[in-house]
């Protein structure tokens, strides 16, 4: 009997500390964003902290879509690199480095994305693989220099092993890293990291001049 | 061990009613994608299988189809087009591309005049 009151006992410690956690979350502030009211957005190419050195233009690919359907004008994201290797910044890390002042002046932009990748690609498991990608975004206003929001962009997805049992799943985790050589579930991954945080109802980004009015609250 | 879900039809049911129903939440995009991304990351990850020529073709489909449908070309597509044609030497449809763009979103202005005004010397040089 006591055994199992212990057991309640950890249980409602933990669910405090869970709700305790989901209370203490604070509300996104809103404030620089709000006053800076950026139209339009350049995302320079990523720096990466990662071994894959297609991370950085992979992710350019999954970026577009949600900034510009949150209602941005987000400019196109290689011709802009294509730009800066063209003005003699070949590596993501060099382009991270421009001035504010020449975005401003070359670009036109009203604010600028700054991404780094911090994880990307497949973790091998016994039974199934996981494909995980965290990357944090910054958005800094491009005149003042000030960040007007920030996130963390991470999505997980394992190639689960379906029904049929331990050997059926030993099969399964076999024929799925086969196929994820070849299909590359990485966009995917990164699509829906960059979706859940720009979109997060929390501390999501706040829609831009484009989203049409009915949407806007 | 089966998971419990499969031994319950009746669950496996709901869900994907539900799962239709929170997909049905999500709001109408604003415009049509069609190939773009998908261009970008063959661009980068496969070198040589998106060439200018083919990027074009995908393109021009797809600004062709968000016209069908109704909808605004995504920002970007029109300036990405542009850059597409000016590799290809063809500078009246690159401007053409690049003042659609801009019309589109005037936000692009200052980086598309930019361009348009580089394309433009090295037409003068010979060089494009």
């Amino acid at each position: 009997m006591s055994f199992c009151y212990n057991h309640l006992k950890v249980l409602l410690i933990v669910s405090v500390v869970f709700i305790s956690a989901c209370a203490t979350q604070e509300p996104y502030d809103y404030t620089a964003l709000q006053e800076s009211k950026p139209r339009s957005i350049v995302i320079i190419p990523p720096s990466n902290n990662t071994v894959e050195v297609n991370a950085p233009y992979i992710f350019l690919s999954t970026i577009s879509r949600p900034l510009a359907e949150k209602g941005y004008y987000v400019f196109p994201v290689s011709v802009i690199d294509q730009f800066l290797k063209e003005n003699g910044l070949q590596t993501p890390a060099e382009m991270n480095t421009i001035p504010l002042d020449k975005i401003g002046q070359h670009i036109g932009a009203d604010a600028v994305l700054y991404v780094s990748i911090d994880s990307w690609g497949q973790k091998y498991q016994i039974l199934a693989s996981t494909t995980i990608v965290t990357s944090k975004l910054k958005l800094v206003d491009v005149k003042t220099g000030m960040t007007l929001w920030e996130a963390t962009a991470h999505a997980e997805k394992s190639s689960d092993s379906g029904g049929g049992g331990l050997a059926g799943a030993l099969v399964a985790a076999v024929v799925t890293q086969v196929m994820g050589s070849m299909m590359d579930q990485t966009p995917q991954v990164s699509r829906m990291a960059n979706n859940l945080a720009i979109n997060d109802g929390k501390r999501g980004l706040l829609n831009g001049p484009y989203t049409p009015l009915e949407l806007k609250k | 061990m089966t998971p419990s879900i499969v031994r319950h039809p009746k669950a496996v049911f709901l869900t994907i009613v539900l799962a239709t129903l929170l997909a049905g939440c999500e709001a109408t995009p604003l415009y049509h994608w069609g190939e773009y991304e998908s261009l970008i990351y063959n661009a980068y990850t496969q070198p040589g299988s998106a060439d200018a020529n083919t990027q074009i073709e995908k393109l021009v489909a797809d600004i062709q189809k968000a016209d069908s449908l109704g909808k605004k070309v995504a920002p970007g597509i029109f300036a990405h087009l542009a850059y597409m044609y000016a590799i290809e030497g063809e500078v009246a449809k690159s401007n053409d591309a690049f003042v659609s763009e801009k019309s589109l979103y005037p936000e692009s202005a200052k980086f598309i005049d930019g361009m348009m005004a580089r394309a433009a010397a090295l037409y003068q040089a010979g060089d494009l």
